[in-house]
C-alpha cells in the first residue's frame, strides 16, 4: 500500500490530484476501518492532508492491538542491514579521525567551524547506530526462570531467583556470546550454591534460597553479578579436587589464601559436583565460561563465603565493535591497548625508588609491596632495534612508562617507551594470515591513518606465562606460588657482602630492595638509620666489611613485619635463584645459617632472624633482653639423624613473616614442614586425616588462639598424642605453665631458633624413646 | 529457505521464549487471567501459522497443548506444577521440531504420540464430572521430574 503521505502533502492542498493519488488515497481509506466504511466521497471531495494521515495512524492501531506487547514503537530489521550500518558508521568515524587529525596541523583553518559540526554529528551517528544494536540484557535472561523453575522441581530446592537491572542494554553481538555462560553460571548456582530446603533449613537460613542476577553500567562497562546465599565454594573438596587433579600440592594449598584456591574452579576441567546431575556437573565447568568471557575482552572474579554464598562478577565491555584504547609506542611503532584491561599507568625512573629491577634478566617491579612481573613490549614482539638489543632496557632511557594490566585476578605490566592518548578506536579483524598470533586481537587505523595492531593482554598473558615457566620470577600471579613453594623450592635472592662468598636469603622475607643514598644515613646511639617511608629504619651492614661511609648508594635488603622494619646493608645484589636449599655446611659464624651449593657455587644462607634480633630490640617483644646466642648448642634434630624418614611438622602462625622465616629454618634442618595461617585451617586438615610427628604453634592468633588450639588437639583422637610446641613472644613462666596445661610439650620464644630446634628434637626423641620403651614392655 | 519460513521461525522463537517465561509466572500467579489469555493467544499463533504453513508436526503438538491451555483459561482446570510441566514439555518439543526445521527446512521426523496422549488426558478430564487424585504411570520419557502425578480421569 503506498502511503500517500510519502509526497509533499502541503503542495496538494487546493490543487489537481492526479489519478494515481486519489487511487493510493482511496486504498488507505478503504484499509482503515472507520465508522464510515466508505472512503470515495471524503476522497472525492478534497482529499486534504489531514484525513490522509489520519487513517494512516489509525490503519496502524487494530494491528497493534492484535500484537498485543509487541510494542507500537519497534521494527523489525535484518541484522545485516544493522552491521552494514555500523560498517560504514566505523568507516566514517576513521575519516572523522583523520580529518580532525589534519585540522589539528592547521591552526587557522576555514574548515574548522564546519569539521567541528561533523565531529559532533558524526559522534551522535556513531552512539545513534550503536544503539540500534543494543538489547537489553533481560533477553539473554529470558530463559533463566524456567531453567531456575526445572531445576527447584528436580532437585527438590525452593528457589527464588531476583533479576536486576534488566533494561540494562548492551550490544547484541555481546549478548549473544555471555548468554551461555550466564545460564551456566545460573545454573550452577541453582545446582551447587543453593541447598536442600532441609540444609538450608539446618544452617539457619530460610529454607527458599536466593539467586540475584544485578546488571549495571559502570564507565563504559557492564557489571553483571551473580550471587547466591547458598553454601559457597567448598574449600576442602576443592582442595582434594585440586590435589587429586595433582594441580598443586598439599603444602602449596596450606600456603594459599581462601580466594586463590577458590579460583582454582576457573582451571579446566574442574568440576566439585558430586555428582553429576542432569543439570550440571558435566565437566564444562567454570572455564569454558571464563574463556568465553575473556574473549570478548571482558573478566570474571570471584568472590565466596562458605556457608554464606558466592559472588561472580563479570565485567565485560558495551561493544565490540567500538572501543576506548590506550595508544602506546614500542621501538617507534604504535599500539592499542583495550582500556577495558588497563589498571593503571605508573612511570618508572631509571633511578630511585620506582626503578625497573632486573632478576636474572626477567624486569620486575615493585609496585606498592607488590610485586609486579613484567614484560617489554619491544621483546615480546621482538622487534628491538639493533642498538636496543645489546643494552638491558633500564639504560635505555631514563623513564619507562609501565602499562599495569589485569588479566584474571592476576597484574602484570608492560614496559613501553611512551604513552599517547586514549581513542575511540575501530576494531577491525585481524587478517587470517595473523590470526594465530595470540597477541593480537585486531587491528585499527588511526587518525593519522596508521593501521596499528589492537594488543591482547589475555594473550599477552598465556605468552609470558609459557616464556616464563623457566624463569624465577614468571608471568601474572606467580608471586604467591614462589612463596608457597617452601618445602619444594626457595626463592633465593643472592648478593655479595664483605667476602666473596655469595649470599643468599629467601627472597619472600624480603619486603622490598632499595638503594639507599650513603649521606641519607643518620647515626643515633651507635645505630644506623635512615628515614624510611615516614619512619626511621634501622640500618645494618650485613658484614662488618660492608662499608656504609661515603658517597653514593648502596642496596639495601629491606624487611619489615607489621611496623617493624629493618635494612640489611649489602655490596651488591647479584640475582634470584630457585633451589632447593640443602645446608651442608653448618657455619659458626653468627648471622649465618650454613652454607649451600646455589646456583653451582658455596653459598652461605643468612639468618635473618639474628639481624632481627640484634637491630629491633623489640622485634620479638618480650625476649630481645637476651642476648641472642647461636653459638654452642650444634642443631642436632632430624637434620643429624640422617637415614630417618622426614619428621612432618605442622607449623601454624598467622603471621606470614614468622611462617616464611620459620618454614625454611625447619626445612634447612631436615623436616618436612607444612605451614598454616591459623589453628581453624589446622583443625580443617587434621578433620582430613593429615598426620604429623609434631606440631608447633603461635599462641597470639585471631579466632582460635594456641592455648584453645592446644585444647582442641588433646580432645581430638587423631592428634592426641602428637606432641606440641608452643611459640610465642609472651613467654613469661605463667604463660608456659598455661601452655604445659593446655598439653603443650615446649615452648619456646619466637626468635629463639636454636631452642626450638633442640626441643623440636628432644620432644622427639623422647617420644621416640618413650614408644620404644612401650613397644619393649608390651 | 523460504521467506515465509524464516519468518515464521523468527517469531517463533520469540513467542517460545515469552511463553517459557509467562508460564513460570503463570505457576507463581495461577490466577492472572490476563496472563492466561496471552499464553494461550501465543500458543494459538503459532498453531495457526504452522497450519497455515503446512507444519503438521508442529501443528499437532501446538493444537493438543492449546487445548490443555484452553482449559487453564476456563478456569475449570487448576494450574497446578504438573500441569505447567506439561505445557513446558510441549514447549521444549515444540522447540526441538523448530531447531529440526531451522537446520534441515523441513520438519524433522519424529513420534509424539506419547505427548499427545498425556495432553489429551489432562485435557479430557473436562469431560469427567470431578478430577480426583488417582496416579497415572510415570511418563516414559523427557518429564524432568520422573513421577508426576496427574489429576486425570479415572487412570
Amino acid at each position: 500500500m503506498e502511503k500517500p503521505s510519502s509526497g509533499d502533502p502541503d503542495l496538494k492542498i487546493g490543487g489537481v490530484l492526479s489519478q494515481d493519488e486519489l487511487d493510493a488515497l482511496e486504498a488507505a481509506f478503504q484499509a482503515a476501518p472507520g465508522p464510515e466504511a466508505i472512503a470515495e466521497p471524503v476522497a472525492e471531495v478534497a482529499a486534504p492532508p489531514p484525513p490522509a494521515s489520519a487513517p494512516e495512524t489509525s490503519a496502524q492501531e487494530p494491528q497493534d492491538s492484535q500484537s498485543g506487547s509487541v510494542s507500537s514503537q519497534s521494527l523489525r530489521v535484518n541484522v545485516d542491514v544493522l552491521e552494514n550500518l555500523m560498517t560504514l558508521v566505523s568507516e566514517l568515524v576513521l575519516n572523522r579521525n583523520q580529518l580532525l587529525q589534519i585540522l589539528r596541523a592547521h591552526s587557522e583553518s576555514e574548515f574548522s567551524a564546519p569539521l567541528q559540526r561533523l565531529n559532533q554529528v558524526v559522534s551522535d551517528l556513531q552512539e545513534g547506530v550503536m544503539k540500534t544494536r543494543m538489547q537489553p540484557i533481560g533477553a539473554a535472561w529470558a530463559k533463566l526462570p524456567r531453567i531456575i523453575r526445572d531445576l527447584s522441581l528436580e532437585l527438590g530446592k525452593k528457589i527464588d531467583l531476583d533479576m536486576r537491572g534488566q533494561d540494562t542494554e548492551l550490544d547484541r553481538q555481546v549478548l549473544d556470546l555471555i548468554k551461555d555462560p550466564l545460564t551456566h553460571m545460573v545454573r550452577n548456582s541453582g545446582d551447587h550454591g543453593i541447598e536442600t530446603p532441609a540444609a538450608r533449613k539446618a544452617a539457619g537460613k530460610s529454607e527458599t534460597g536466593k539467586i540475584v542476577l544485578n546488571a549495571f553500567h559502570e564507565g563504559g562497562h557492564i557489571i553483571i553479578q551473580i550471587s547466591d546465599d547458598g553454601k559457597g565454594l567448598p574449600l576442602e573438596r576443592i582442595k582434594s579436587k585440586i590435589i587429586e587433579k595433582n594441580l598443586a600440592s598439599a603444602e602449596e594449598l596450606a600456603e594459599m589464601s581462601p580466594n586463590q584456591i577458590q579460583q582454582f574452579i576457573f582451571r579446566a576441567g574442574f568440576s566439585t559436583a558430586e555428582k553429576v546431575t542432569s543439570v550440571s556437573g558435566r565437566g564444562v565447568g567454570m572455564d569454558v565460561v571464563r574463556t568465553n568471557i575473556e574473549k570478548i575482552g571482558g573478566s570474571i572474579e570471584l568472590k565466596s563465603k562458605e556457608g554464606s554464598g558466592s559472588t561472580f562478577t563479570i565485567k565485560i565491555p558495551l561493544t565490540l565493535a567500538i572501543v576506548s584504547a590506550l595508544i602506546v609506542e614500542s621501538a617507534k611503532e604504535r599500539f592499542a591497548i583495550p582500556q577495558l584491561s588497563v589498571r593503571e599507568l605508573v612511570m618508572a625512573t631509571s633511578d630511585g625508588e620506582n626503578r625497573i629491577e632486573h632478576i636474572k634478566g626477567t624486569p620486575v617491579f615493585r609496585l606498592r609491596n607488590h610485586l609486579l612481573p613484567l614484560v617489554s613490549l619491544s621483546t615480546l614482539l621482538k622487534i628491538d632495534t639493533p642498538a636496543a638489543e645489546n643494552t638491558l632496557p633500564s639504560a635505555l632511557a631514563k623513564h619507562q612508562y609501565i602499562v599495569v594490566v589485569q588479566v584474571g585476578t592476576s597484574d602484570f605490566g608492560i614496559i613501553v617507551d611512551r604513552v599517547y592518548d586514549t581513542e575511540e578506536i575501530v576494531v577491525k579483524p585481524v587478517a587470517k594470515i595473523l590470526r594465530n598470533i595470540e597477541l593480537f586481537s585486531g587491528n585499527t587505523i588511526l587518525g593519522d591513518g596508521t593501521v596499528i595492531m589492537i594488543l591482547d593482554p589475555n594473550g599477552i598473558a598465556r605468552q609470558i606465562g609459557e616464556v616464563d615457566t623457566d624463569t624465577k620470577i614468571d608471568s601474572a600471579g606467580r608471586e604467591e606460588d614462589v612463596l608457597s613453594d617452601y618445602g619444594k623450592k626457595t626463592s633465593l635472592l643472592l648478593f655479595s657482602a664483605g667476602d666473596k662468598t655469595p649470599k643468599a636469603v629467601p627472597l619472600s622475607l624480603v619486603a622490598r630492595l632499595e638503594n639507599v643514598d650513603l649521606t641519607t644515613i643518620e647515626r643515633s646511639s651507635g645505630q644506623m638509620m635512615v628515614q624510611y617511608r615516614g619512619q626511621l629504619m634501622p640500618i645494618l651492614p650485613l658484614d662488618p666489611s660492608v662499608s656504609a661511609t661515603g658517597e653514593g648508594e648502596k642496596p639495601v635488603l629491606v624487611f619489615s613485619d607489621k611496623n617493624n622494619s629493618l635494612g640489611l646493608m649489602v655490596d651488591e645484589i647479584i640475582d634470584i635463584a630457585e633451589e632447593h636449599i640443602h645446608i651442608q655446611l653448618d657455619s659458626g659464624q653468627s648471622g649465618v645459617m650454613g652454607s649451600a651449593i646455589i646456583s653451582g657455587k658455596a653459598t652461605d644462607i643468612i639468618d635473618v632472624g639474628y639481624f632481627l634480633s640484634k637491630a629491633h630490640k623489640g622485634w620479638f617483644k618480650d625476649h630481645g633482653d637476651e642476648p641472642f646466642s647461636s653459638e654452642g648448642a650444634k642443631r642436632n634434630g632430624a637434620a643429624g639423624s640422617n637415614g630417618h624418614a622426614k619428621k612432618r611438622v605442622l607449623l601454624v602462625d598467622d603471621s606470614p613473616f614468622f611462617r616464611n622465616m620459620l618454614t625454611p629454618l625447619l626445612s634447612m634442618a631436615g623436616y618436612s614442614v607444612v605451614s598454616l595461617e591459623s589453628a581453624l585451617a589446622a583443625m580443617k586438615l587434621c578433620d582430613k586425616g593429615a598426620e604429623f610427628d609434631i606440631i608447633i604453634s603461635d599462641i597470639e592468633m585471631p579466632d582460635m588462639d594456641g592455648f584453645q588450639f592446644a585444647q582442641k588437639v588433646r580432645d581430638n583422637s587423631l592428634w592426641k598424642d602428637v606432641p606440641m610446641v608452643a611459640l610465642s613472644s609472651h613467654a613469661t613462666p605463667q604463660d608456659v605453665n598455661r601452655g604445659m596445661e593446655m598439653g603443650f610439650s615446649g615452648y619456646v620464644a619466637k626468635f629463639d631458633r636454636e631452642t626450638l630446634l633442640n626441643t623440636l628434637s628432644k620432644t622427639l626423641s623422647d617420644l621416640h624413646a618413650k614408644r620404644h620403651q612401650e613397644g619393649g614392655a608390651q | 529457505m523460504d521467506d515465509l519460513i524464516t519468518e515464521f521461525l523468527t517469531e517463533t522463537n520469540e513467542s517460545l521464549e515469552e511463553l517459557d517465561l509467562d508460564l513460570v509466572n503463570l505457576e507463581q500467579n495461577p490466577n492472572d487471567k490476563g496472563l492466561l489469555s496471552k499464553i494461550f493467544r501465543l500458543m494459538h499463533t503459532i498453531k495457526g501459522t504452522c497450519g497455515f504453513l503446512g507444519l503438521p508436526r508442529l501443528e499437532k503438538v501446538a493444537h493438543h497443548a492449546e487445548n490443555v491451555l484452553g482449559r487453564f483459561r476456563d478456569g475449570d482446570l487448576e494450574v497446578t506444577a504438573e500441569y505447567v510441566t506439561l505445557i513446558f514439555e510441549s514447549i521444549d518439543r515444540i522447540k526441538l521440531i523448530v531447531r529440526g526445521l531451522e537446520a534441515e527446512g523441513k520438519e524433522p521426523q519424529g513420534d509424539d504420540s506419547a505427548l499427545i496422549l498425556k495432553l489429551d488426558e489432562v485435557y479430557e478430564g473436562k469431560v469427567s464430572a470431578m478430577p480426583n487424585d488417582t496416579p497415572t504411570p510415570p511418563p516414559s520419557h523427557a518429564c524432568p521430574r520422573g513421577k508426576t502425578q496427574f489429576r486425570g480421569p479415572g487412570s
